[in-house]
């Protein structure tokens, strides 16, 4: 596939006619999943401890990559990476949410695209226009690569700084892109290898920026170069397998979508509300890689998952040595990571206080929380623990996910006091001035008048 | 002895800074923005203004915290400023998680009682509140964009807080807004104070911290401040501020600085402190409960407790903690580890409101634990202004560390 330059022309050059792609016309072969190898449970020598980790974990989870991208080459092939899918599902409930790909013509070096399921099937050059159009008729737009995905905020960016009819679309589609570009997981853009790169580990000897390499990682008998549509159909279907996580994946979705949809107007007023549409998004993303059950070996590199040996239990909790690092905080509720339909699922405890034994291990003292839902006689999470205890079992927890309310603004115009202007007006106060208060002003610092 | 009435418990001090912030207040000024130094008095100031407003207006009167804590903290105060009351209660608890201090209304009780609210932040943006005024305590840990969602039906604002305090934590990728003086991410305090019909309020004093250590932190903060703490010593341990040179070791967390610290920290317990007021002079000995230990990393928070524990004989009720944690605390005896310690630049490390939160958590003299590689990492960070302002600190700190 051609990679796209930032020094190329603009690619947004009106519509001009259907740009002939070669290979337009075959169906794409869609990669079977059967061949790909699943997540494996955490082994002991996941757990990497502190001391031996450095406080350095960015370091410590690229050298975690690195194994396991060894990993994936010794087996040849890529290795699963996550339970959940690499791109993050649409799960509007109203009109659905289609593909469209966008990719850099090798011959033209222009932007074209090409919607799924629908006609023509020839590829269009991509304008402004087209392009607030698909995104404000909810599709979702699919680039193979970082490179593209840049060249297209880019050249949005330069036609809103232009002084064309069209800088006012292009500057409503650069915010919006400004949003979907900078989320960890968009649903509005998704580009392939970074979505691929989430779902599986790529042989270490492959490049793992090259759309190609991947396809070929997949199935060394497909044909894919110079047929960039079905190469990229090819490859979201496999990004696109694994399972839902539903609370996060909706909590992310309609972080996005409200992300957007503010992104359409300029002002502090729209700022504030896409701000919090990203914030909820990336709050869910966080919980869709901190509970993903493939990422558990990494997650434990940096803290955000614990392994835990459950030493005793009682009728309200239970004691365990607890993996270091972690980012377990007291006081606040925990969960242990399992399949659904496993009973330690569903049970939530406290962790009440940590202490250090003199031989440096970190001991757990966890209070079980009582649900409505599971109120047996004994707590769920002491059940659980037990079980873990008389079996040897390692379990894994994290925070409890933690998905905060989005107001919604709706067509709210009361809304935004503080953000749609420089000043608001002076309130005419229903009570006068204390004399002790005016007595005692002899002095205050006020802000120059502007 | 006749009790103070409510307008008497709440006289206030001419030319002060509740003063002036009344006088905005009771003018109809939609924003005031009070800044104070650590240990300024913040939470005095907060207690005090919404009593008076609560005394002598009919308004309704909402204070929101950034976390839940600090919303029982400031009840307690509130509460303790008002005084006997009439009705079944003056301070309500509004949000579900929060401690309901003895006496206060409970999220649970009917709001038709004339009360002051207390609740988070988040609760307000989550459902802001239709109320006259509406006080943000902390208010440099919240985002302008929590301010303003949580703010919307507030006729009238004050934000008080700390601006050389860690701000709130921002997972999101805020580049796009990178060229902007005002966007959504930033401390609610730093966006509203450049407001037009904003009015600014420094307070011109700490009450917690010595005259060597205000004069210290100065380079962090926009105004001049001094040092109003009573004369507060160590008999064994003169001056403010002492510091411990480490050599340069691998880990941040290595097991012989950590022995380090925590052997600096023993060192407090048994001093004498000497206090001196315009009633007279008092000392006493230190206890561990007077000493904290103020780190950057958990993991050296618990390499630490750990060797607390082994020494044992009490040294165990040591305070230790990263500076995100203590944030709010005050100790007579502090031992703070350079968050640059063994090398470390990430911008956790680098950022000068961590540095700030470490050095000024003591009310009487502080251990200031570096290595010499500080000056290399600050000369490398990103940041080249705040950096700069950091390496005035450390160097003000080894200053008087001398």
């Amino acid at each position: 596939m051609h990679r796209s330059d930032l020094t190329e022309p603009d690619p947004f050059a009106e519509y001009v006619g259907p740009v002939v792609d070669a290979a337009s016309v075959p169906g794409p072969e869609p990669v079977v999943a059967e061949h790909i190898s699943e997540p494996r449970p955490p082994a002991p020598a996941d757990i990497v401890w502190a001391d031996d980790l450095g406080e350095h974990t960015d370091a410590a989870q690229a050298e975690y990559d690195a194994l396991r991208r060894a990993e994936a080459q010794v087996a040849g092939e890529p290795v699963r990476r996550t339970h959940t899918p690499g791109v993050p599902p649409a799960i509007s409930e109203g009109e659905p949410m289609p593909f469209a790909f966008v990719w850099v013509d090798a011959a033209t070096g222009r932007v074209i695209y090409r919607k799924e399921h629908s006609e023509p099937t020839t590829p269009r050059r991509l304008g402004v226009l087209r392009l607030r159009e698909l995104i404000d008729n909810g599709f979702r737009l699919v680039v193979p690569d970082h490179y593209t995905a840049k060249r297209l905020c880019r050249a949005a960016a330069a036609a809103a700084a232009g002084d064309t009819p069209e800088a006012a679309d292009a500057a409503r589609v650069d915010r919006q892109l400004a949003v979907a570009s900078r989320l960890s997981y968009s649903i509005s853009l998704v580009v392939l290898t970074e979505v691929l790169r989430r779902a599986y580990w790529l042989p270490a000897d492959l490049d793992a920026d090259d759309p190609l390499a991947w396809a070929h990682a997949f199935d060394p008998r497909l044909r894919l170069a110079g047929r960039p549509y079905q190469l990229m159909h090819t490859l979201l279907e496999a990004a696109s397998q694994g399972q839902e996580r539903s609370d996060a994946t909706t909590a992310m979705f309609y972080g996005e979508l409200a992300a957007i949809a503010a992104a359409r107007h300029p002002g502090q007023r729209a700022r504030v509300a896409a701000f919090q549409g990203m914030n909820r998004a990336e709050n869910a993303a966080k919980v869709w890689d901190t509970t993903d059950l493939g990422l558990i070996g990494r997650n434990l590199v940096t803290g955000d998952v614990c392994a835990v040996e459950v030493t005793a239990t009682s009728a309200r909790g239970f004691t365990a040595t607890m993996s270091q690092p972690f980012k377990l905080r007291t006081g606040h509720r925990h969960v242990f990571l399992a399949q659904r339909g496993d009973p330690a699922a569903e049970a939530a405890f406290v962790l009440m206080g940590v202490r250090a034994t003199t031989s440096g291990d970190l001991i757990g003292q966890f209070e079980a929380v009582a649900t409505r839902r599971n109120a047996g006689p004994v707590p769920p999470a002491v059940a659980v623990a037990a079980d873990a205890m008389s079996t040897g079992r390692t379990l894994h927890i994290t925070e409890e996910p933690y998905l905060p309310f989005l107001r919604s603004r709706g067509e709210d115009e009361e809304a935004g006091r503080w953000t749609r202007g420089r000043s608001v007006e002076r309130v005419r106060p229903r009570w006068g001035m204390p004399t002790d208060v005016k007595v005692a002003t002899t002095q205050h610092t006020r802000k120059d008048t502007r | 002895m006749t009790a103070a009435t409510l307008e008497e418990r709440t006289a206030i001090e001419a030319g002060s800074p509740l003063a002036a912030a009344l006088f905005e207040l009771y003018s109809g000024s939609p924003v005031t923005v009070v800044a104070a130094p650590p240990g300024g008095g913040k939470s005095d100031l907060v207690a005090r203004a919404v009593a008076h407003l609560f005394a002598h207006t009919d308004a309704t009167i909402t204070v929101a915290t950034a976390t839940n804590e600090q919303g029982t903290a400031i009840a307690e105060r509130i509460m303790s400023e008002i005084g006997p009351h009439d009705g079944p209660f003056a301070v309500r608890v509004a949000s579900g998680k929060m401690r309901v201090p003895e006496g206060a209304g409970s999220p649970r009780d009917k709001d038709k009682v004339r009360a002051v609210q207390v609740r988070t932040a988040a609760s307000c943006k989550a459902s802001p509140p239709a109320t006259d005024f509406l006080i943000f305590d902390e208010a440099y840990q919240i985002t302008f964009a929590d301010f303003a969602d949580g703010a919307d039906r507030a006729n009238q604002v004050l934000v008080v807080g700390d601006p050389g305090q860690i701000g709130p934590v921002v997972t999101v990728d805020t580049t796009a807004w990178a060229h902007l003086r005002q966007a959504p991410h930033m401390r609610a305090p730093d966006v509203l104070s450049q407001r037009e019909d904003a009015t600014i309020i420094n307070m011109p004093a700490t009450y917690r911290l010595g005259p060597v250590t205000a004069q210290v932190l100065h380079p962090l903060y926009g105004w001049a401040f001094e040092s109003r703490r009573p004369q507060r010593a160590l008999a064994q341990m003169p001056g403010e501020v002492r510091t411990l040179q480490l050599p340069v070791r691998e880990t941040p967390f290595d097991l012989d600085s950590m022995t380090h610290v925590v052997g600096a920290a023993m060192d407090y317990v048994g001093t004498t402190l000497g206090v001196q007021t315009s009633a007279g002079s008092r000392s006493r000995d230190l206890t561990p409960t007077d000493v904290a230990i103020v780190v950057s990393r958990r993991a050296q928070a618990s390499a630490i407790e750990a060797l607390l524990l082994e020494r044992g004989n009490g040294a165990e009720d040591i305070t230790v903690g990263t500076a995100d944690k203590l944030q709010g605390g005050q100790w007579h005896a502090v031992v703070a580890v350079d968050p640059t310690l063994a090398g470390a630049e990430s911008e956790h490390a680098l950022a000068s409101g961590r540095l700030c939160v470490m050095a000024s958590r003591h009310m009487t003299h502080l251990t200031w634990v570096y290595d010499d590689r500080w000056a290399a990492v600050l000369a490398g960070a990103p940041d080249a202004e705040d950096a700069q302002r950091g390496a005035a600190v450390r160097e003000g700190l080894l200053a008087a560390g001398s």
